[in-house]
């Protein structure tokens, strides 16, 4: 029997909020949730959302009242938090804390607060961020400072680790690559037959690819495409300058003209659609080129189904979870070579293109040939992909995360010391000993060994750190005299049948997954 | 609730990774590991924990695949590889598993922990310090004067002020020798003009690529706003080498010419300090290319970008492409004949515009106390200083681009002058106009996509002043200009464009600290001059100083030199008592500033050590000469032995400070993209 454990996801991004944090913060709340522990949210107050909610599968939102300062961020006061936080952290007796995002305060302090009381924590980066500007340089000195004292780090891709290994001054042992998923189901290609029962996505191929014997049922006829056919390229992302638009609005023109009988759609909005328009008109192709507008994330499998091609031209991505989506709706993907996107797929699924208009447009042409004469087996991306990413695998890994830093998988396992040991002979090991307990995985609560962390973050900001630490901790300490422990009820679990896990674990049954799905569950389960 | 079967996913990953083409090795070759460390020197918060870090350890393997994902097999490698020592993993270190390379990929299922870092592989893109490129001494120095210059300029300025407010200097001699300066200065700049026109005759063919015509230059043309010489060069579309053979498509110099009513709106007449000197001048040049070199793809594109301009281009003002040196290499002797007049007719107009408005100048701040009238002309200098438009650039096109903005804000400055608070207002709404109404001019083009067939020519004056009547009709009535708008995209770059605000402001709060000084002086005259002088020393003289280092590095360090000595000369004597008594005061007073002034302006005169003299000999001499001589005489030296100690000191100090040098790209860096059909748009 595994342990289980009561988890408090703190992030400022989630629902009603569309986007692709807060469908991550879903979807892995919800496995966790079926894979036996206990899931909480903690996000702010969104207009019309306040209080608690319940979700889909007894998976718990609080939305603490927060000022929002920009894009859904809440204004970071440092402290201000505690309190509430504290709060909830009782009534839900939370082991552990997961915070998300780092561009989310809340996550932050709830790290922080979470560490004075004594819990393990566990952050998950996003996002990629440069060094160079003086924004990045802010929030990479917040970062640090949240991050000085967490115990496991979570990232979404290799690049992404590497960068905020960078960002944080951390051991990289104690950053994992857990990557983000998609709901394959949601993403089916055109023709593809919806496997709603259960029973039918039981007997998925464990075979792999390319099936030798695909099963009859499950592989859509083959798209043979003429040389004449329509090849439509899709594109769908909002529309501003770290998306790439203004490659995409040079590279247009050219692809179609090099290509006749190819045309574009676009779908998303953003600052830069002006230019797209503009270029439009310019070169007249109104007719080849069709702007849909904002779409919303429901609708997107309907335009990606559209088109043969899906082009990505972003310059900058951590993780890049549309060209899984493209590519699970049988897309050939385009995509520019940049962040962690070459990481993403395999490489018959993708042309990967350097972030010039000049390759971009020559990997075009590459992908659309190759269409034409009928070498990629875009039919079978769908099958492969659900093997690739599931969010039961990403629940799984983050499980075992969460093994390691409570302690349910040895230290020696998950840092790997034994493959220390060997290599190293004795002095390793013993040199390791000697500070066993103050390695990462064991971090001591001892507020003398958290300040030393701390103080490691600059020649002002870690003295400054540290006076933040030991103010948090004297909060801490009133807030235990004024409002003890034992007067702070203890919230009763969520009632659950006891489930039997599908072993297989892909996908299945307890794909809950789908966004929509959430809130049309949603609605009548509102409880308080 | 087990967890699921290893065995389930290890046949699923197994199966994953035989299918697919193997991975190969990314196109960069790794630099080999490095600590994620940035600055050894300080405390990281691993040294909290462990002194040693166990997984960092100098990687054995030189190559390792990164997963760019391309098809070419690989898979060779893999055998000949030295085996990774393996990690034990919880759930899925199943022995059966033969053990893998590492692999930077995610959908690979591996069989390493999440929390695995590959020696070999980790941070393996990591760049430190990739574009650094190291300083050198001397050209830092050399670099260094063009700041020295700006500031010599502002303080010759400010001593001429004092010199006035004191009555130590007669005004008008000070506008006199600057006017003067101006014309000598103009005089050169015209002859450099004509001499590089000849160059570029002889050396250029009209090689115009349009980038297979789609590809409209964001030119802007700029209206003159009711210069009534001005209206038939609204076109600013050539390249220099896109007409430089088309001189004998002269432009339409009857329609150029003041037919146009100048109905003398203030506004208006403003803005023709623009054209007092030669630089801006030579835009109605530019005519002539783009009629020669009109083809219709060129038109077309240009008119549908004028419209996108007309639409969007308020946001991003470009300065035009009529560039005083592009025009000017094509300028036939014709109509440098027209260039000239219609200069010499600007400054007389601008002439007369001070002339009538310094009794409004006088009394405008008349008010505020001087205290504040001080502290503001303070950091109004210093903000001329600071956000002065240093950029050196040897690119004529480039230095085209930025001259002009200063002929062009002089003459919005004027109308700020009339109102010192809303200088900046006045002057973004007079350009935005510009803009809007220079660009309006080609939508019937764009309707009729015959550009040349609106041939009727309407007076556009009485529009074209009304700001933000862009996407009026009215707004379109310069058919002249759209008949000469069909000109092809240049191809010469463009690169400054972002300049301009930053340029203006530094003129305008120049011009606005003149302003504001000048109503501390008692009479009109004395306000006229101040004014005056301060539109040649930051509106004009800036032009010049650019293109004398344009033409050559030993005119910019002469006229360096030659500022420095002024400056300091007239530090020395500004600071130096004023010893002559009251009665003589007023005469020798009046030639040494004089001599200051002509020494100040562009050297190109006599040096103030000449001039002095010489104007010690003819003025009456008294024993104050020999003071004042001794003054200006320390006052050069200190002043030069400032300069170099700044110069050579700031440069030492600014090498000194590139060892902490420490930037770090990696692939998380937004990448930059390329692209070469770059048209309207700018990137933030």
């Amino acid at each position: 029997m595994a342990p289980t454990y009561r988890i408090a996801m703190v992030c400022d991004f989630f629902f009603p909020q569309p986007g692709g944090i807060e469908s991550h913060i879903y979807q892995l709340s919800t496995k966790l949730i079926d894979r036996g522990h206990k899931v909480i949210i903690i996000t702010h107050a969104y207009e019309g959302r306040t209080g608690v909610r319940y979700l889909t599968n007894g998976l718990k939102v609080y939305h603490v009242p927060f000022l929002v300062i920009y894009r859904s961020a809440t204004f970071p006061t440092v402290f201000s938090f505690f309190p509430v936080f504290r709060n909830i952290v009782l009534r839900e007796r939370i082991d552990i804390v997961h915070g998300h995002a780092s561009l989310s305060s809340l996550c932050h302090e709830a790290i922080l607060h979470a560490r004075t009381m004594g819990l393990r924590t566990v952050f998950t980066d996003h996002s990629l961020f440069g060094f160079a500007d003086a924004a990045s340089i802010l929030t990479n000195k917040l970062l640090k400072f949240a991050l000085s004292d967490v115990d496991h780090v979570i990232c979404v891709s290799h690049t992404c680790k590497e960068n905020t290994v960078l960002r944080a001054s951390l051991d990289p042992l104690m950053v994992s690559v857990i990557p983000n998923a998609v709901v394959a189901e949601n993403f089916r290609p055109l023709g593809y037959p919806s496997s709603t029962p259960p029973s039918s996505i039981s007997i998925p191929t464990p075979m792999g690819l390319p099936p030798p014997h695909p099963s009859s049922s499950l592989t859509p006829p083959r798209r043979i495409l003429g040389p004449h056919d329509p090849i439509t390229i899709v594109v769908i992302s909002r529309l501003f300058y770290n998306k790439g638009t203004d490659l995409l609005t040079a590279a247009i023109p050219r692809i179609l003209a090099a290509h006749p009988n190819t045309r574009f759609i676009i779908a998303g909005s953003g600052p830069k659609s002006i230019d797209l328009e503009q270029m439009i008109e310019q070169n007249v192709l109104q007719d080849r080129v069709e702007m849909l507008g904002p779409v919303r994330h429901s609708e997107v499998r309907d335009v990606m189904v559209r088109g043969h091609i899906y082009l990505h031209p972003s310059l900058t991505e951590a993780f890049g979870t549309v060209i899984v989506e493209a590519a699970s709706c049988g897309l050939y993907v385009v995509c520019t070579q940049v962040g962690g996107i070459p990481e993403v797929l395999p490489g018959h699924m993708t042309v990967f293109a350097k972030p010039e208009e000049d390759d971009l447009v020559a990997a075009t042409g590459k992908a659309i040939a190759a269409l034409r004469r009928n070498e990629v087996r875009t039919e079978l991306f769908h099958e492969q992909v659900k093997n690739m990413y599931s969010w039961t695998n990403v629940a799984e890994r983050t499980e075992r995360v969460y093994n390691g830093i409570s302690g349910a998988i040895s230290e020696a396992e998950f840092y790997g010391y034994d493959h220390l040991k060997d290599r190293n002979g004795s002095n390793g090991w013993t040199a390791v000993t000697a500070t066993r307990g103050m390695r990462s995985g064991v971090q001591s609560f001892a507020l003398i060994d958290r300040l030393k962390r701390y103080y490691g973050c600059g020649v002002w900001a870690g003295k400054l750190f540290c006076v933040c630490v030991i103010i948090d901790y004297l909060i801490f300490l009133f807030l235990e005299l004024v409002f003890p422990r034992e007067r702070i009820d203890i919230c009763p679990d969520w009632p659950r049948k006891k489930k039997v896990v599908d072993t297989r674990g892909e996908g299945g049954g307890l794909e809950w997954g789908d966004v929509e799905d959430y809130r049309r569950r949603s609605r009548p389960s509102r409880l308080r | 609730m087990a967890p699921p079967s290893g065995l389930h996913q290890a046949a699923l990953s197994s199966d994953f990774e035989t299918p697919f083409p193997p991975l190969v090795r990314s196109s960069t070759v790794p630099v080999g590991p490095k600590s994620h460390r940035t600055d050894p020197s300080h405390l990281a918060p691993e040294d909290a924990y462990s002194p040693v870090s166990p997984p960092r350890r100098t990687g054995l393997y030189n190559v390792d695949g990164s997963g760019s994902g391309s098809n070419a097999p690989n898979g060779s490698t893999n055998e000949l590889r030295p085996r990774h020592i393996r990690r034990k993993d919880g759930s899925r270190s199943r022995s059966r598993r033969r053990q893998k390379r590492f692999q930077k990929l995610l959908w690979v299922k591996q069989s390493y922990p999440d929390n695995y870092t590959d020696q070999a592989t980790f941070l393996e893109k990591l760049q430190r310090n990739p574009r650094v490129k190291p300083y050198d001494f001397w050209p830092l120095v050399a670099d260094s004067t063009v700041i020295v210059q700006q500031v010599c300029s502002v303080i010759i300025f400010v001593v001429c002020f004092v010199g006035i407010f004191q009555e130590r200097v007669s005004p008008v001699s000070v506008v006199g020798f600057g006017s003067f300066a101006t014309f000598i200065g103009w005089l050169l700049w015209d002859w450099w003009v004509g001499e590089e026109s000849l160059r570029a005759q002889g050396a250029m063919d009209g090689t115009t690529h349009s980038y297979r015509g789609r590809d409209p230059r964001p030119v802007r043309r700029q209206d003159s706003l009711g210069g009534p010489t001005r209206n038939a060069s609204i076109v600013s579309l050539s390249g220099a080498e896109a007409g430089a053979g088309a001189g004998a498509a002269t432009s339409t110099p009857a329609s150029a010419l003041p037919s146009a009513a100048p109905s003398p709106r203030p506004d208006q007449q403003l803005h023709i300090p623009r054209f007092s000197i030669g630089p801006t001048d030579s835009r109605s040049a530019s005519i002539e290319p783009s009629t020669a070199a009109a083809s219709r793809a060129g038109s077309r594109a240009q008119s549908v970008a004028d419209f996108h301009e007309a639409h969007y281009g308020h946001h991003r003002h470009r300065s035009s492409t009529s560039s005083p040196i592009r025009g000017g290499g094509v300028i036939p002797g014709n109509s440098r004949l027209q260039l000239r007049l219609s200069t010499i007719k600007s400054a007389i107009l601008i002439y007369f515009t001070l002339l009538g408005l310094s009794p409004i100048l006088k009394s405008l701040t008349r008010s505020t106390s001087s205290d504040s009238i001080w502290a503001i002309s303070f950091w109004l200098l210093a903000i001329n200083i600071f956000f002065f438009d240093y950029s050196i650039n040897n690119n004529p096109f480039t230095q085209a681009t930025i001259t002009n903005p200063h002929s062009n804000q002089t003459g919005g400055i004027v109308t700020g002058g009339s109102t010192p608070a809303p200088a900046g207002v006045a002057v973004r709404a007079v350009t935005g106009a510009g803009a809007a109404t220079g660009t309006a001019t080609p939508i019937p083009t764009l309707t009729s996509t015959s550009p040349t067939a609106s041939g009727t020519s309407t007076p556009a004056t009485g529009t074209r002043a009304v700001p933000g009547t862009s996407t009026t009709p009215t707004a379109t009535g310069a058919p002249s200009a759209t008949a000469i708008s069909t000109a092809t995209g240049g191809t010469a770059p463009i690169p400054t464009q972002h300049k301009f605000p930053i340029a203006s402001l530094s003129t305008n709060a120049a011009l606005m600290a003149s302003t504001v000084l000048a109503s501390r002086l008692p009479s009109t005259g004395q306000v006229f001059s101040l004014t005056l002088f301060s539109i040649e020393v930051f509106g004009l003289f800036p032009v010049f100083r650019r293109y004398a280092r344009h033409r050559s590095f030993r005119y910019h360090l002469i006229l360096t030199v030659l500022l420095l000595l002024g400056a300091g000369a007239g530090v020395g004597i500004i600071i130096g008592a004023p010893c002559p008594p009251p009665g003589t005061s007023s005469l020798s007073g009046i030639p040494t500033g004089a001599a200051d002034i002509m020494l100040r302006e562009d050297g190109i005169g006599m040096k103030g050590m000449e001039g002095m003299i010489l104007l010690g000999g003819m003025g009456g001499i008294s024993q104050c000469w020999q003071t004042w001589l001794k003054h200006s005489l320390l006052g050069m030296i200190v002043s030069c032995l400032i300069a170099a100690l700044a110069m050579g000191g700031c440069s030492w100090w600014l090498i000194g400070l590139q060892k902490y040098k420490n930037e770090i790209y990696g692939p998380w860096d937004p990448a930059r993209p390329i692209i070469i059909s770059r048209r309207y748009y700018d990137d933030e």
